[in-house]
C-alpha cells in the first residue's frame, strides 16, 4: 500500500473533502416535528393569550358624515376598557396608495430639506407647482405664488389626509375633552431627517409634522390603517363622542372612513391571524409526529412477525 | 506593406517561377496572400462593435437588451433602469472580458509568429528577413531544430541523398520523425549554398487542400540553354509550415504557399460549440416561461384595463388628465413583461458555465484518472458537456490503441510451408536467442522506459539454426521459381534458408519506418503504424537490421554483413489499399516487395502457389486467437518493365485525376506476386479493459466495438475484453449481397426475438460490407437498428474511418440517446466528431484524436471513472441545478403577480429595483454554484486517510471496495435521465408556487393593517416588501439546503455568509440607499416582532412541506443512493463503535477486560455479517 497522501488541497481536488452527509431517517423526522410542534404550540398560546389582552374597536363614520367641509360629531360606545396608550387610527378603505402612479409621486431629496428646482421635481409629476397642488397660502399664512414649484410636491402629499378628529369623553351629560397627541406616532426611522422642512413660509404644509410623516408613508394594501394619534391616558368602557372636521372624500371611489381605538403589546396590536396560525402549525406538526411514529411501530411490528 | 490589397487566399492553381533576386514586383505581391498570419479576431476599435454583435447572436441576450430598452423607456418602466441594465452589462462584460483576453492572447501569439526571424537567399546572400515578409517564390534556408515559416518545397538539403526530416508534432501531433526528400535533380542542382544554380525554375501547384500529405505539384528544373525539365512533386517535398527539421543541418526550400493558404492555417478550422441535451430542453423550457410571462403580462394588463375603466377617474387622488385607460393598460403589458422578467433565469447560463468550468477542474484533477505510463491526466476541452457523462446510453470503441495497447508482440512468422515462433515462453523476460545478443552489443534496442511499440519475445531454435547455417535438418530443399512477366528476370530460392532470408529481408526493406537516435546514440525504429514498427523490429532482431535510408538507397547489416540496396519506388500504406510495397534494385535484380492484408494479397497473386493454402490453415488459426495476420509477396521485374512503369509514372497527369491514376499504375503493377509467407502480431490489452467493459454493461450501457481488423479476430478480441461473455448470444451479419443481408437480418431478427423471450443477453458481430448495406438501405438499418439498440454489445469489423462515424450516426440520428465515441488514432476522429460526446486517448499514433475530441483520456480503464463517477455525480448537479433555478425563480416572481391585485393592477414594483437585481446576481448565486459543485449523491472514497489500525484500515478498504462495486448500479440515474424531467420540471415549478403563494399570503395576512409595533405605527409597502423579501431569501436556502447531500465546508460558508450575511449586510446598506423604496425602512423593521414571527411560521411551514414531501418519497421510492449510504452510516456506526472498544480493552485492566471481549465478539460478529453481505 502506497502512503495516502494528506492535506486540504488533496482531499479537494479528489472530491473527498471532510463533509456531513445527512441522512434523513424516520426517527429524525420524528424528533424535528415533535420539536416543532412543541415551540409553536406554545408559542401559539402566549400569542393568543397576548393577542386577547388587547382592547381595539373601529367605527365607520363616513356614513354618518355625508355633508363635505363641515364639522361632524358622532357618538361611539367602548366596550371595554382600553389601557394607556390607547391608539387613535383612521383606517381608508378602496384606496391605492399603492399605485404606481401614487407611489412615485414624490421628491425625497425635497422632502428631506434640499430645496430643488422646478426642473428638478419631474418625479413629483403631476402636481408639481402650488396651482397643481391647489395651495394659495403657506402653513404660516403667507400667499403662494400660483406657478411656483409646491413644498412638498406630488400626489401624495396632495391627497394628504387632512379629516381632523377630537374625542370627548361623555360621562353623565358632561362632556370631557381626551387629549389626542400628534407626536410620537411616526416610523421611528421617519424621524431620522427623512423630513426637513425648507421654509414654512414658501411650504403649504409643516413637513416635520408627524401626522403628515405617517401619511407619506404609503400603505401595502388598499385599505390601510394609519396612526393618527396617541391617547396617553386610560379610556374607560363608555359613551366618547367624536368631533369629525369631515372634508376628505372618498366617495367618489367608494371608498370607506373609519376611526380605530387600540392598545398594544409587546407583539404590536391584536393580530388574531398570526396566532391562530401559530397554533395550527402545532397541531399539524403534532398529527405529523404521531402520524410518523405509528408508522414506526407498524413497521416494527412488520419486522417482528416477519422474523 | 500590410496595407496593400492583397488576397486572403488563392484558389486556384499556381505558377511560381523562382525569385532568385529577391525583388518584389508589385504584381506578384498581389497575387498571392502575404505570410502574415492573423488568427486575431478584432482590433482595437474593432473590438467593441463585433465582439458585441456576436454577444447578440444568443437569443438570451437579445432578449435581454429587449428588456433593458424597455426599462429605459420611463412610461413603462416600473424599475430604475441600471437595475436591468446592471445584470445585462455584468453578462455582456463578463463574456466580451473572456472574449477580449482570448484575443489579447491570439494577437500576441500572431506578433510572435509574424516577427519569427528566417533566412532568405537574396541572391545566395543568406538575408535576415521576418516570417510575415516571405512572398511566393522566395528561397529559404532552413537550419537544424527551426520551423518552416511557410509551405515550402525542398530543393535541396545537407544530407548528400537530399533527404531531411520533419517533425510535425504541431499539425498532427505526431511526434515521430517524417522522412522527406528532395529530389535527386534539384539537390544537385541546389547542394551548395554558395554555388547553386541561379537559372530560373518554375513550380505549377494546385490549389493548396487541407491534406497535410497531399501535395498536386510539378517542378520545372533548368537543364541548360534555356530548357526544363518537368519533375513530378508528391508530398515527400512537401515542409510544412509550423514543421521542425529534424536530424539535418539545412535544407534550401521554395516557398509555395504562404499565409492563410497553407496547410496549417487550412486545417485550423472553427472549433465546434457542443450544447447538452439538458441545455437544449432548458431553452425551450426559457422559451416556455417566455410564453407564461407573456400571458399572465396579458392577463394582468387587462385587469388593468377593467380597473380603469371602472375606478382609474373616479379615483381623484391619481389625478388622471387626459385619461386613456386603453392606452395605459398597453404600457401597463410592457410594465408587466418588466416585472414578471424575473421568472426569466438571465444568471443560469451564467451559472451554469461556472459550474461546468469546476467540474471540468476536477475531470482534470482526478488522480484515479492519471497514466503514469504517459503522464497525464485527463483534459477537459468542451466544458459545455459535463453532465452527458452521466447519460451515455452507447459507447462506440476504436479497438487498436484503444482497448488494445497498439503494443505489438512478433508471435508466429510463416516461411513457405514452416511456421516458426511455436516455442517462445509467455514469461515477460524474454530469453534472447543468439541473434539477440549479438544486437545488443551493437545497442539497436535500448531497453530504455521510453514507450516501445513491439515487444519481442519470439524464439524459434530451428530458424536460429538455419540462421546461423548449422546444416539443420529444416534447411529443406523448396525450388521456388520467382521470375518477371516477360521472363527475361528470374530469382530462384533453391532451399529453405533462402527463402527465410528473402523474407526477412523484405520485412526490412518493405516499410515506411525510420530509425531514429537519442542523445546516447541508441537506434529506434519510428513508424507510421506499430505493427510495421514490430515487424522490422523483429528482422533486425533476428539479424536483418536495417540501418537507414536515404531517398534512393536503404542500407541494412544483414548477419553481421553490410548491405545496399537502391530504393526506386516505394508507395505507403493507407486503409484502403491495405498493402504497402517498395521496388528496390538488389545487385541488379529488380523486385517488387509486397506486404498486406490476406483477401487483398490473396487475390493479387499469381495461380498456383506452392505455399497458399497451408498459410491459409494458419491464419484461421491465428485469427481465432486474435493475432493480426499479414501476408508477404513479391514480384520480379525486368528492367524493362520498370523502365516502362517508370516512364507512366512520370507521365501522370497533373490534374485531379492523378491520384486515381496512380492508383490504377500501382494497382497494375501489385499483381502476379509470389506468396513467401505471413506474419501473426499480437495485439496486447490495455490494463483493466476487461473490468472496465463488465463494469460499463453492468451500467447498462451498451458498447460497440468498431475496428478494421478481419471477423474472428475481432471476435476474439471482443471476447477477451469481455464484451462478448459467456452467457452471451452471438449473432453474426456478414454477406455480400443485399439480398443476402435481408435475409440474414430475418434470421438474426429470429434469434433475437428468442433471446428477448428468454431474458438472454446478446451480441452482434458485422462485418464492413454487411454495414454498408445497412447503412445504405433505410429498411434494413430500421431493422438493424431495431435489434442493435438493445444488444448488449455489437462488433463491427472491416470498417473504415467513414464508416464508423456513420454507425455513430445510425444510432444517434435514430435513437435519440447520447453517445460516447472513443479512439486514438487519426481513423477516429470522424467518428468522435460524429458523437454527443468525443473522447480521444493519448495514444500512440499521434494526437489527431485528442485535437478533436471532448474529453481526452490516458488510458480506456479512465472511462469508469469519467462516466461512472463524474458523469453520474455532474448530472445529478446540473440536474438539479437547474431545477432549483426555475423554482427559485418561481417563488420570486410568484408575490409579484398576486400583489397585482391589490395595487390595482398599476405595474407598481412588488420589491425594491436593487433587491430585484441582487436576487439573482448575488444573494442566491453562490449557494447553488458550490452545491453544484460539490454536491456528491455518494461517493466510494469515503477516507482522506485510512485508519491508523491495519485492521480498521483494512475493512475501509473492503468498504472503498464494496462501494465501488456498486457504482455501476446508480448510474441510472442519469442514462434514464430520471431527474431532469418534464414532470419533475413541473413539481418544482409547482412548489415553487405554492411556496411563493405561502409567502405572499401568509405575510400578506400577518402584516396587512395590522399594527405591528407595540409604540403603535402599523406597516406599509416597504416593510411588507422586506418581510416577503427576506422569506424568499431564507426559502431558498432553506430549499437548497434541503437538497444538498454533501456539505462541505464551502456549502456551509457560502450559504451563511454569501447569502445571508451578504443580505443581511445589503439590507443595513439599503436603509441609507437614497431614493429607494426600501430608504428609512429596515432598521424599524427588523426591530417588530412580526417581521421575525412571520419568517419563523413561514420557514417552519414550507421546511415542514419539504420534510413531509421527502419522508412521503422516501417512504415510497427506495433510492439506491441513500440505501447504500444507510447501509454505510450504519456501519461505520458499528465499526466506530468496535474501534473504541478496541481501545477500552486496551485501556482496561484485567478484570474488565473479560467483560468487554464478550462484547467485542458479539460486534465482530455483526461486522462480519455485514462485510459477508457485501460480497
Amino acid at each position: 500500500m502506497q502512503a495516502q497522501p494528506k492535506g486540504f488541497s488533496y482531499a479537494f481536488k479528489q472530491q473527498i473533502m471532510k463533509a456531513w452527509q445527512p441522512v434523513p431517517t424516520l426517527n429524525s423526522t420524528i424528533i424535528l416535528f415533535a420539536m416543532m410542534s412543541l415551540f409553536f404550540l406554545i408559542m401559539g398560546i402566549v400569542l393568543i393569550s397576548y393577542s386577547n389582552d388587547i382592547a381595539t374597536q373601529e367605527f365607520q363614520y363616513d356614513s354618518y358624515c355625508l355633508a363635505q367641509e363641515s364639522e361632524c360629531v358622532i357618538q361611539i360606545a367602548l366596550d371595554s376598557n382600553y389601557k394607556s396608550p390607547v391608539f387613535f387610527y383612521y383606517q381608508l378603505t378602496n384606496f391605492y396608495q399603492n399605485h404606481r402612479r401614487y407611489v412615485k409621486s414624490k421628491s425625497p431629496s425635497q422632502l428631506s430639506g434640499t430645496d430643488l428646482s422646478e426642473s428638478e421635481l419631474d418625479e413629483c409629476d403631476p402636481v408639481v407647482t402650488n396651482d397643481d397642488m391647489g395651495k394659495s397660502l403657506s402653513v404660516t399664512n403667507e400667499p403662494l405664488k400660483g406657478d411656483d414649484k409646491a413644498i412638498p410636491c406630488g400626489l401624495i402629499a396632495k391627497s394628504y389626509f387632512n379629516d381632523t378628529f377630537a374625542l370627548f369623553q361623555v360621562v353623565n351629560n358632561t362632556k370631557k375633552e381626551i387629549q389626542i397627541s400628534g407626536t410620537g406616532i411616526a416610523w421611528p426611522s421617519d424621524l431620522d431627517g427623512r423630513y426637513k422642512n425648507i421654509d414654512k413660509n414658501r411650504q403649504w404644509i409643516d413637513m416635520e409634522d408627524e401626522r403628515f410623516m405617517v401619511w407619506m408613508r404609503t400603505a401595502a394594501l388598499p385599505q390601510f390603517r394609519k396612526l393618527w394619534g396617541k391617547i396617553d391616558q386610560d379610556l374607560d368602557a363608555g359613551i366618547y363622542e367624536v368631533r369629525i372636521n369631515n372634508i376628505y372624500n372618498v366617495s367618489s371611489f367608494n371608498g370607506k372612513k373609519y376611526i380605530v381605538f387600540s392598545t398594544t403589546n409587546a407583539f404590536g396590536g391584536k393580530n388574531e391571524f398570526l396566532s391562530i396560525a401559530y397554533i395550527c402549525v402545532g397541531v399539524v406538526c403534532c398529527v405529523v409526529t404521531l402520524g410518523f411514529l405509528i408508522r414506526k411501530f407498524l413497521s416494527k411490528a412488520d419486522q417482528k412477525k416477519n422474523r | 506593406m500590410f496595407w496593400s490589397k492583397r488576397p486572403e487566399t488563392f484558389n486556384t492553381p499556381r505558377q511560381i517561377v523562382g525569385n532568385f533576386k529577391c525583388e518584389r514586383t508589385l504584381q506578384e505581391l498581389e497575387e498571392f496572400p502575404s505570410n502574415f498570419i492573423k488568427t486575431s479576431r478584432y482590433n482595437v476599435v474593432t473590438f467593441l462593435p463585433k465582439s458585441l454583435l456576436l454577444q447578440f447572436t444568443r437569443y438570451a441576450n437579445i432578449y435581454f437588451l429587449c428588456i433593458a430598452i424597455i426599462q429605459c423607456i420611463p412610461v413603462l418602466s416600473t424599475l430604475n433602469p441600471f437595475s436591468a441594465i446592471a445584470p445585462l452589462v455584468f453578462v455582456l462584460g463578463l463574456s466580451m472580458a473572456r472574449e477580449g483576453w482570448e484575443d489579447y492572447g491570439r494577437h500576441v501569439s500572431d506578433n510572435e509568429v509574424n516577427s519569427t526571424e528566417c533566412i532568405i537567399l537574396k541572391t545566395r546572400v543568406p538575408t535576415i528577413s521576418t516570417w510575415a515578409e516571405l512572398s511566393v517564390g522566395d528561397y529559404v534556408l532552413v537550419k537544424k531544430d527551426e520551423s518552416f515559416p511557410a509551405d515550402l518545397i525542398v530543393l535541396s538539403s545537407s544530407i548528400q541523398s537530399g533527404a531531411c526530416y520533419i517533425e510535425t508534432s504541431s499539425l498532427d501531433g505526431e511526434k515521430n520523425l517524417k522522412p522527406k526528400s528532395a529530389i535527386l535533380e534539384s539537390q544537385e542542382l541546389y547542394k551548395e549554398i554558395e554555388t547553386y544554380c541561379e537559372d530560373a525554375i518554375r513550380v505549377e501547384a494546385q490549389v493548396p487542400t487541407q491534406n497535410l500529405y497531399e501535395l498536386d505539384a510539378s517542378l520545372f528544373l533548368p537543364i541548360g540553354n534555356g530548357q526544363q525539365k518537368k519533375f513530378q512533386l508528391t508530398a515527400k517535398q512537401l515542409l510544412l509550415r509550423g514543421a521542425f527539421l529534424r536530424n539535418t543541418e539545412w535544407i534550401i526550400g521554395l516557398v509555395v504557399y504562404t499565409g492563410q493558404d497553407t496547410k496549417i492555417m487550412r486545417n485550423a478550422d472553427a472549433s465546434r460549440v457542443k450544447s447538452s441535451e439538458i441545455e437544449r430542453i432548458m431553452n425551450i423550457l426559457i422559451l416556455g416561461i417566455l410564453v407564461v410571462q407573456i400571458t399572465l403580462s396579458i392577463i394582468t394588463a387587462s385587469f388593468s384595463s377593467a380597473w380603469l375603466h371602472n375606478y382609474g377617474g373616479d379615483s381623484w387622488y391619481l389625478e388622471y388628465t387626459d385619461f386613456q385607460p386603453n392606452l395605459l393598460s398597453f404600457y401597463a403589458f410592457f410594465s408587466y413583461i418588466l416585472l414578471y422578467n424575473t421568472m426569466i433565469p438571465i444568471s443560469l447560463i451564467v451559472s451554469l458555465e461556472f459550474v461546468k468550468v469546476f467540474q471540468a477542474y476536477f475531470i482534470e484533477q482526478d488522480e484515479e484518472m492519471y497514466v503514469a505510463q504517459r503522464n497525464k491526466f485527463a483534459k477537459v476541452q468542451t466544458t459545455t458537456i459535463n453532465e452527458e457523462l452521466g447519460q451515455v446510453e452507447y459507447i462506440f470503441s476504436d479497438k487498436t490503441g484503444t482497448l488494445t495497447c497498439n503494443q505489438m508482440e512478433f508471435k508466429y512468422c510463416i516461411i513457405g510451408n514452416v511456421l516458426y515462433g511455436k516455442e517462445q515462453s509467455n514469461t515477460n523476460n524474454p530469453v534472447y536467442n543468439v541473434d539477440l545478443k549479438r544486437q545488443q552489443t551493437t545497442k539497436v534496442h535500448p531497453e530504455s522506459e521510453v514507450f516501445q511499440h513491439s515487444v519481442f519475445n519470439f524464439q524459434d531454435a530451428e530458424l536460429s539454426a538455419i540462421l546461423k547455417g548449422e546444416g539443420s535438418t529444416g534447411d529443406m530443399p523448396i525450388n521456388l521459381n520467382i521470375a518477371s512477366q516477360d521472363g527475361k528476370q528470374k530469382v530462384t530460392l533453391s532451399k529453405q534458408r533462402n527463402l527465410i532470408e528473402e523474407y526477412f529481408f523484405l520485412l526490412s526493406s518493405a516499410h515506411e519506418c525510420i530509425i531514429q537516435y537519442d542523445k546516447n546514440q541508441n537506434a529506434s525504429y519510428q513508424g507510421p503504424s506499430p505493427d510495421e514498427i514490430t515487424l522490422v523490429d523483429a528482422a533486425a532482431r533476428l539479424g536483418f537490421q536495417f540501418t537507414g535510408a536515404s531517398a534512393s538507397e536503404q542500407n541494412f547489416k544483414i548477419l553481421g554483413k553490410e548491405k545496399k540496396v537502391k530504393l526506386l519506388k516505394s508507395f505507403e500504406f493507407d486503409s484502403n489499399r491495405k498493402r504497402m510495397s517498395v521496388i528496390i534494385n538488389d545487385n541488379g535484380v529488380i523486385k517488387l516487395y509486397i506486404k498486406g492484408a490476406d483477401n487483398i494479397i490473396k487475390d493479387r497473386l499469381l495461380p498456383d502457389q506452392l505455399f497458399l493454402n497451408e498459410i491459409i490453415n494458419y491464419l484461421d488459426d491465428f485469427s481465432k486467437i486474435g493475432l493480426r495476420c499479414l501476408l508477404m509477396a513479391t514480384r520480379v521485374l525486368s528492367h524493362e518493365e520498370y523502365q516502362e512503369f517508370d516512364h507512366a509514372y512520370n507521365n501522370l497527369p497533373d490534374n485531379e485525376t492523378r491520384a486515381s491514376e496512380l492508383e490504377k499504375l500501382t494497382s497494375n503493377l501489385e499483381r502476379q506476386l509470389t506468396l513467401l509467407g505471413a506474419s501473426a502480431v499480437e495485439d496486447k490489452l490495455q490494463p483493466l479493459v476487461p473490468e472496465t467493459i463488465a463494469d460499463l454493461l453492468k451500467a447498462n450501457i451498451k458498447v460497440w466495438m468498431l475496428t478494421g481488423d478481419k471477423l474472428e479476430t475481432a471476435e476474439n478480441i471482443a471476447k477477451s475484453c469481455r464484451l462478448i461473455q459467456g452467457d452471451f448470444t452471438v449473432m453474426r451479419l456478414a454477406v455480400p449481397s443485399v439480398e443476402e443481408c435481408k435475409k440474414k437480418l430475418g434470421d438474426i431478427q429470429d434469434t433475437y426475438d428468442l433471446c428477448i423471450k428468454e431474458n438472454r443477453k446478446k451480441s452482434i458481430v458485422v462485418e464492413g460490407s454487411s454495414l454498408q448495406f445497412v447503412i445504405d438501405n433505410e429498411d434494413l438499418a430500421q431493422a438493424f437498428v431495431s435489434m442493435a439498440k438493445d444488444c448488449e454489445s455489437i462488433v463491427c469489423c472491416r470498417v473504415t474511418p467513414k464508416q464508423k462515424a456513420d454507425v455513430v450516426r445510425l444510432i444517434k440520428d435514430r435513437l435519440n440517446k447520447i453517445t460516447l465515441a472513443i479512439g486514438d488514432g487519426a481513423n477516429d476522429v470522424n467518428m468522435i466528431q460524429a458523437a454527443h460526446i468525443g473522447v480521444g486517448l493519448y495514444g500512440n499514433e499521434g494526437m489527431r484524436a485528442v485535437q478533436s475530441s471532448d474529453f481526452a483520456l490516458g488510458e480506456f480503464r479512465c472511462l469508469w471513472r469519467l462516466l461512472l463517477v463524474h458523469g453520474h455525480w455532474n448530472y445529478i448537479r446540473i440536474a438539479e441545478m437547474v431545477l432549483y433555478f426555475f423554482y427559485k425563480n418561481m417563488i420570486f416572481t410568484v408575490p409579484q403577480f398576486f400583489f397585482s391585485y391589490f395595487c390595482a393592477f398599476s405595474g407598481q414594483s412588488y420589491f425594491d429595483d436593487w433587491y430585484i437585481t441582487f436576487y439573482n446576481l448575488i444573494f442566491t448565486a453562490l449557494p447553488l454554484i458550490m452545491r453544484g459543485t460539490f454536491d456528491q449523491d455518494i461517493n466510494y472514497r469515503q477516507y482522506c486517510q485510512y485508519d491508523q489500525k491495519e485492521e480498521v484500515a483494512n475493512v475501509q478498504r473492503k468498504q472503498e471496495q464494496y462501494l465501488r462495486l456498486k457504482f455501476p448500479s446508480l448510474y441510472y440515474v442519469g442514462q434514464n435521465k430520471t431527474i431532469f424531467t418534464i414532470p419533475n420540471y413541473m413539481l418544482w415549478a409547482f412548489n415553487g408556487l405554492v411556496h411563493g403563494m405561502i409567502i405572499f399570503f401568509f405575510v400578506l395576512w400577518i402584516t396587512d393593517y395590522e399594527i405591528v409595533q407595540n409604540t403603535g405605527e402599523s406597516s406599509s409597502l416597504a416593510p411588507f416588501s422586506l418581510t416577503v423579501y427576506s422569506c424568499i431569501i431564507l426559502i431558498a436556502d432553506l430549499k437548497i439546503a434541503i437538497h444538498t447531500k454533501f456539505w462541505t465546508w464551502f456549502n456551509f460558508i457560502s450559504i451563511t455568509f454569501l447569502s445571508i450575511l451578504l443580505y443581511i449586510i445589503y439590507v443595513i446598506i439599503s436603509n441609507f440607499w437614497p431614493g429607494t423604496m426600501m430608504e428609512y425602512t429596515p432598521f424599524t423593521m427588523v426591530g417588530t416582532p412580526h417581521f421575525w414571527l412571520s419568517i419563523i411560521l413561514i420557514g417552519a411551514i414550507i421546511g415542514g412541506l419539504e420534510a413531509i414531501q421527502a419522508e412521503i418519497i422516501r417512504e415510497f421510492f427506495t433510492d439506491p443512493a441513500t440505501e447504500i449510504l444507510n447501509k454505510v452510516k450504519v456501519f461505520e456506526h458499528n465499526l466506530n463503535k468496535w474501534v473504541e472498544n478496541q481501545e477500552k480493552i486496551a485501556r482496561q485492566d484485567s478484570f474488565w477486560a473479560g467483560i468487554y471481549k464478550q462484547k467485542e465478539a458479539v460486534d465482530e460478529q455483526e461486522l462480519v455479517r455485514f462485510s459477508g453481505s457485501q460480497q
